[in-house]
């Protein structure tokens, strides 16, 4: 239990598995990116014609950018909260400063 | 003693970051191509879910908003706050992630297909619900307008859901076909959870903040 609390405590884990995913992205995508054509078609059912080899693999851009702004709104959105919560703790000292002034007058 | 809500948005970061890399995989690697859309129907395990969480946001806003016009409590409103803007966030996915699907199969970038004009409506209705948020003067009137708003948008849920249905549409009806290959099934459903799981873990960051923000401005009222 201890050995968890710890690890919540870590901001750095937090950071740790995001560029784990980053990395995992580009491992996993990297062959399906830089190919002309996904070998993965197993199923009879679905395979494609020669024609439609052409097709899909010009359709491999748009795979990407749907996938690229995804995460880039995501994280975005993420790095904007951060920015959030910064201002709120420049708040925070600015009220504290307050405070601190009102007491001196008080004294 | 551990404390609950961040061991709960630690368990959330990483149970969401674990399930987007078995996701990433799913997609990229292990899910068959359909035959007619090509690589570009993979864009689905994206779309799908981001727009299923749009709609699920103006549910969530419209619950909160109309619960604070009752109650008058504070929490509400930060709930439906932090909603509307990951709600906007997803609504303008949708739209943008649909556009690039739509550019190599239909052919054009956007058409004033039935859902598609739906979709753009909620955009606007989180655009304002935001938009009255920030311009209104702070306090309880600008919390009252936006919620209006918010109940009117959720309007506009069901009725995206049901415009394929009701009117003729070039989007599928939705529901799952029963011949679909179970392998595209069972990555449509973990994207399904994979999205949802990280719209909770960045809801619940947002409200936390919010409720912080609000704690702040109402001190600030106090001093001046």
């Amino acid at each position: 239990m201890q050995y968890i609390e710890q690890l919540t405590k870590k901001s750095f884990l937090k950071m740790l598995i995001a560029a784990l995913i980053i990395g995992f992205m580009f491992f996993f995508t990297q062959d399906v990116i830089f190919s002309n054509y996904s070998t993965n078609i197993t199923n009879e059912f679905y395979k494609v014609t020669d024609t439609h080899k052409q097709e899909t693999s010009s359709n491999l851009i748009y795979l990407f950018a749907v996938f690229f702004i995804t995460w880039v709104a995501f994280f975005g959105y993420l790095f904007f909260l951060s920015k959030k919560q910064q201002d709120i703790m420049r708040d925070v000292k600015e009220l504290e400063n307050i405070l601190s002034q009102d007491k001196s007058k008080n004294i | 003693m551990i404390n609950i809500k961040k061991f709960i948005s630690s368990t959330l970061f990483l149970i969401s970051s674990l399930i987007f890399l078995l996701n990433i995989y799913l997609i990229f690697i292990w899910v068959p191509t359909e035959l007619n859309q090509g690589i570009a129907q993979r864009i689905f395990y994206f779309h799908v879910p981001i727009g299923w969480l749009g709609m699920i946001s103006i549910v969530v806003v419209a619950i909160a908003s109309f619960t604070h016009l009752i109650t008058k409590n504070e929490k509400w409103d930060n709930l439906a706050y932090s909603s509307a803007e990951l709600g906007i966030i997803f609504a303008s996915l949708i739209l943008v992630t649909g556009s690039i699907w739509a550019k190599p199969i239909w052919g054009v970038w956007w058409t004033w297909d039935p859902k598609l004009t739906t979709t753009l409506i909620l955009w606007f209705f989180y655009l304002g619900y935001l938009m009255v948020r920030s311009y209104s003067p702070i306090g309880i009137q600008s919390k009252q307008y936006s919620s209006v708003i918010a109940l009117i948008g959720a309007i506009d849920a069901p009725i995206i859901y049901m415009a394929s249905v009701w009117w003729r549409s070039a989007h599928p009806n939705p529901n799952i076909p029963t011949d679909l290959d179970n392998k595209m099934l069972i990555t449509f459903l973990i994207s399904l959870i994979s999205f949802t799981i990280l719209y909770v873990y960045i809801l619940n960051k947002r409200y936390n903040l919010k409720k912080i923000e609000s704690k702040i401005d109402a001190i600030y009222r106090t001093i001046n």
